[in-house]
């Protein structure tokens, strides 16, 4: 086992590199895009025609599986646009996107679930648009919403092994290259999973210790 | 002076509120009571401008309150209502402290010290830090007096400020509405809270199925046996 992990490490190190590069990349695209999407689709910003479609673009992401969504990004939309991106540039956006349907669907969620006094405090108030849900809906939608998005995160990280698919190095397929070259799987799986629950776990710490500084005293 | 001319508002095609008139005078509390479902929130609603009126005008000192920009319809009404909808994730003093930064652009310190000084006013000044929730219904509906009091409104409006109050509670309530009165402000009130209204004793308007039947200023229109205000408030 040590001598495998001497001889596999360099290797293993990279493709985990790259697997935080492309989680770390599709986060920032499902978090940015979700939070926005979700706030547009809010019901007190509706009616408005972008909020309808983005109802279409998070219905299609969300009833098509990842794998075939990255399938088409890789090997049918370069065709359409006329350039190809690189593999990491395309699965970054595929994820993301994908991702971003989902985050989306619970900051949504979230502030529909606040009381609609909070707006109208702030409407007789005389607060802007903004500054209400800057100051009072979403800090308040995101004590709830902390726990779901850690989760998101969480799969998003594990969706990076779907990239392998389409021949990125990331940390599976540099783990499934080991095993091919010295036919020896047992180390191999073990060290690769071991990286992921090290990795799903500063996670999870992180999310855990977000919910604390979000927590306020309710009834 | 506030004023409500012709003020028409339909909910689906119901006619919540049927061509309403009225007037509230500065330094008087005007009640506006009913049974439930009589259109005595509605109305209150509208005034604040959380509902969109049909037809009719509200003019507060002959200007019309729809011209008003959303801040400065906030500086002339203050609204607290019936749920006091008080910011949980912020403390007693930021929930005050904050619409004075962002709606009149005091600085942090100073927008504190001004919550402070309307805190200390309504006896709240020793929760200042404390979260709304660890308050009673009583306390956190003198927190949101003193929210809407510090954009120092000419109206301040109340939506059925005594249905989680205890009589004390009702009792300092009407001392601080009274306080309020005295200090110049136009006080507007809905409640079908008999003994809060015995206590008031000021101008009273009676609403049913969305229509004024009747209006009475007790302080000095005569007792009248048949008038229905009066068999309403058992006076």
């Amino acid at each position: 086992m040590f001598e495998f992990l001497y001889e596999a490490a360099p290797l293993l190190m990279r493709g985990a590199a790259l697997t935080l590069y492309l989680w770390l990349g599709s986060a920032i695209l499902s978090l940015s895009l979700g939070i926005v999407s979700g706030i547009v689709r809010s019901k007190q910003w509706r009616p408005n025609l972008l909020a309808y479609i983005l109802d279409v673009i998070t219905f299609v992401l969300r009833g098509i599986p990842f794998y075939v969504q990255l399938l088409i990004a890789y090997f049918v939309v370069p065709n359409l646009l006329g350039f190809a991106p690189s593999a990491e540039t395309t699965s970054i956006i595929a994820l993301g996107l994908c991702s971003a349907a989902y985050t989306s669907q619970t900051v949504r969620g979230c502030i529909d679930a606040l009381p609609l006094g909070q707006w109208e405090a702030c409407a007789v108030l005389g607060y802007s648009r903004y500054q209400t849900l800057r100051f009072v809906i979403l800090p308040q939608a995101m004590r709830t919403m902390l726990p779901t998005l850690t989760n998101e995160l969480d799969q998003l990280l594990k969706s990076t092994t779907i990239i392998s698919s389409i021949g990125v190095l990331e940390l599976t397929r540099v783990g499934m290259n080991i095993i091919a070259r010295d036919m020896k799987p047992l180390p191999a799986y073990l060290t690769i999973a071991a990286i992921y629950l090290i990795i799903s776990s500063l996670l999870q710490l992180l999310g855990q210790t977000c919910e604390r500084k979000a927590a306020y005293v309710s009834r | 002076m506030l004023a409500g001319k012709n003020i028409s508002f339909n909910y689906d095609n119901n006619c919540v509120l049927n061509t309403i008139s009225f007037q509230a005078q500065p330094q008087r509390i005007t009640c506006f009571i009913g049974k439930s479902g009589a259109g005595k929130s509605t109305l209150l609603r509208c005034i604040a401008g959380l509902e969109k009126i049909n037809a009719g005008l509200f003019l507060f000192d002959q200007n019309s309150l729809a011209e008003l920009s959303p801040q400065a319809r906030a500086q002339t009404i203050g609204f607290v209502a019936q749920q006091f909808n008080l910011f949980p994730h912020m403390t007693v003093l930021q929930n005050c402290a904050q619409p004075l930064q962002l709606v009149l652009g005091l600085e942090q310190k100073q927008a504190e010290t001004k919550a402070l000084c309307i805190l200390a006013s309504l006896g709240m000044e020793a929760y200042a830090n404390v979260y709304p929730a660890t308050l009673s219904g009583g306390q956190q509906q003198r927190v949101a007096i003193a929210r809407a009091l510090g954009l120092d409104p000419a109206v301040l409006i109340l939506d059925e400020p005594t249905s989680a109050l205890d009589p004390e509670n009702t009792r300092i309530l009407v001392e601080v509405l009274q306080q309020c009165a005295q200090n110049g402000k136009i006080v507007i009130v809905s409640s079908q809270d008999i003994a809060f209204l015995k206590l008031i004793r000021d101008w009273v308007y009676l609403l049913e199925d969305g229509k004024i039947v009747e209006s009475l200023d007790i302080q000095k229109d005569p007792i009248d046996r048949k008038s229905c205000i009066q068999e309403f408030l058992r006076l």
